[in-house]
């Protein structure tokens, strides 16, 4: 699943570590959501979503089905 | 009319659906070491005691095996409860590692059972007297921690960490 929160993130010039601490998850989850190498859950997506003030579907994109 | 009114009531937020597991992270894994312990305490000597005092009464024999048992139990506990207190991925990672330990620890299990059973272990190493690795005690609490404790820590470190580094 491909996602803006790198871009986001940088834009609000938050550090992960920042970032982390907001969504009450380790620097290590962060890096894996925006490398794109761990998919988010649900309740995380949604706390991503109140962070940012964005919709989920603003923030993540569906990979190829 | 009362289906409608329940599904809107219903919680679509995380945080009004609640129940989720916060607990102190060094608190659990104390809790888990201290029973590991215990547990490692009560092993060796209670079948050392069964063993040397077999006109003790029934039920003391009972107690005695049972508390590396209650131990263990306990062990697994804090263990439980140190996954659910952290986040989302690392509860991934260590749950897939925990789960990991144990298959690999039933596959040894296994295979070692019956290696040995057709005399493998007998055949290989009867010149230099490692035959007795054959009776390794699968079924002792202290050698099961250890071994699905190493498990653990190379799953962890080598396998499933090393994914999302």
């Amino acid at each position: 699943m491909k996602n803006r929160m790198r871009d986001l993130r940088m834009a609000k010039e938050w550090s992960q570590s920042d970032l982390a601490d907001k969504l009450g998850v380790s620097r290590q989850t962060v890096n894996a959501i925006e490398t794109e190498r761990y998919d988010p859950s649900l309740p995380l997506a949604f706390k991503v979503s109140r962070v940012f003030k964005l919709p989920i579907e603003e923030i993540f994109e569906a990979g190829k089905e | 009319m009362l289906y409608s009114a329940f599904m809107q009531n219903k919680p679509n937020l995380p945080e009004d659906i609640g129940g989720s597991a916060v607990r102190s992270w060094r608190q659990s894994c104390k809790a888990g070491a201290v029973w590991m312990m215990v547990a490692f305490m009560t092993d060796v000597p209670g079948a050392w005691l069964i063993a040397h005092h077999k006109g003790w009464p029934f039920f003391l024999h009972i107690v005695i095996a049972a508390l590396p048992l209650v131990a263990s139990a306990l062990y697994v506990y804090g263990i439980v409860n140190w996954i659910r207190g952290m986040d989302e991925l690392h509860r991934a990672i260590t749950s897939a590692a925990f789960v990991f330990s144990i298959v690999s620890y039933l596959f040894l299990f296994v295979a070692w059972t019956s290696l040995n059973a057709v005399g493998v272990f007998e055949a290989a190493f009867q010149w230099n007297r490692l035959e007795a690795l054959g009776r390794a005690p699968f079924g002792n609490c202290t050698f099961i921690i250890c071994m699905t404790y190493v498990l653990f820590g190379i799953a962890y470190k080598h396998i499933f960490n090393r994914r999302y580094q």
